[in-house]
């Protein structure tokens, strides 16, 4: 009695509903699955973009003490809390700075803006209150910010120029 | 009797409907299951060529920037400035010794040099360089280069990729 009890219950088989609720959740997930490698792909452009904002930093550093090499005049003569973008003049070959915005590739905005350095005036290490200004030193934040799939995302560099070629 | 029934209910089958609905929803998981493949296959290749993009990258850049700083002045005369198909020499000297290493572009590859010896590419073999330009930033009292790099990932048609580089190096000397 209890195997012919049990054999019926394996031959009823699944019905519609079963089917539907199974074929769907199958749907859905496979569905999910197919969402979640369009992000990861999403992830693999963030990280090219991510490595070649890391190189325009270290290239708008190497432009600020390019720009430094050629006369301390053109750091001095940069403004403080004001945001400059580099451009490559061929003609010349140096970098050079602008206040108007240009976008490198369409894609990457890079600012470079200075700041005043003030040093203790006995054991002449930078201070961000008081101290005594220093000429010859500028602090600078190079960064540059894009867009992407997280939203923006931005890298900065800061570092110090220091005129010491006194030219 | 109650056998007898159950064997006659089993033999109906599906109907009609029911194998209609059945095919749908079976075709239905097919497609979502053959899109999940190739959607699998592309994005493995596109994650694959730009992991291989990104590395070629910094390989060179790094490679560069390590010359550069163990570098006395570039070789002028036998460097290629201003073309897609660029070359730098670095020479270091120490003593009475040099020793130049030379970086340049060559059937799509990145390629190193020193002293002549060829020690092998920079990028990857996925990959394919089709430019590398070098900028002059060299005047009489510093050595510097500006680099221009786009790297893309070679034959593969499945997501085409593209991507520039730029990076500039000061010479420490």
């Amino acid at each position: 009695m209890i195997n012919k009890n049990s054999n019926n219950v394996f031959k009823k088989g699944f019905s519609l509903v079963e089917i539907l609720v199974g074929a769907s959740i199958i749907s859905l997930s496979l569905i999910f699955i197919i969402n979640l490698e369009t992000g990861i792909s999403k992830i693999g452009f963030n990280s090219v973009h991510s490595v070649q904002a890391g190189m325009l930093v270290e290239e708008g550093v190497a432009a600020i003490i390019n720009l430094r090499n050629v006369s301390w005049q053109n750091i001095v003569a940069l403004d403080n809390n004001l945001s400059y973008r580099l451009f490559w003049d061929q003609g010349d070959g140096l970098w050079k700075t602008t206040t108007y915005a240009n976008l490198i590739d369409s894609k990457f905005d890079r600012t470079v803006t200075f700041y005043p350095v003030y040093r203790d005036a006995s054991t002449f290490n930078v201070v961000t209150s008081g101290g005594v200004l220093d000429l010859g030193t500028r602090k600078f934040v190079v960064s540059v910010t894009w867009n992407d799939s997280n939203g923006t995302s931005t890298k900065t560099a800061t570092s110090y120029v220091h005129n010491i070629f006194n030219k | 009797m109650f056998l007898n029934h159950q064997k006659k209910k089993n033999e109906k089958g599906f109907s009609l409907v029911e194998t209609i609905i059945y095919i749908g929803l079976m075709s239905l998981i097919l497609f979502c299951l053959i899109s999940l493949i190739s959607s699998a296959t592309r994005t493995y290749l596109f994650l694959k060529s730009s992991r291989n993009i990104e590395r070629s990258a910094i390989n060179v850049m790094d490679s560069l920037n390590d010359k550069t700083n163990t570098s006395s002045k570039i070789d002028i005369p036998n460097t290629v400035f201003d073309n897609a198909t660029g070359s730098i020499s670095l020479i270091l000297y120490s003593g009475n010794n040099s020793t130049t290493n030379r970086i340049y572009l060559s059937n799509g590859q990145v390629m190193w040099s020193k002293n002549g010896v060829l020690l092998g590419p920079l990028s990857l073999s996925d990959v394919r360089v089709t430019s590398l330009t070098f900028r002059n930033m060299t005047n009489s009292t510093f050595n510097g280069f500006k680099v221009e790099m786009t790297i893309d990932n070679g034959t593969s048609s499945e997501k085409y990729i593209s991507e520039d580089f730029y990076d500039s190096f000061i010479l420490r000397n």
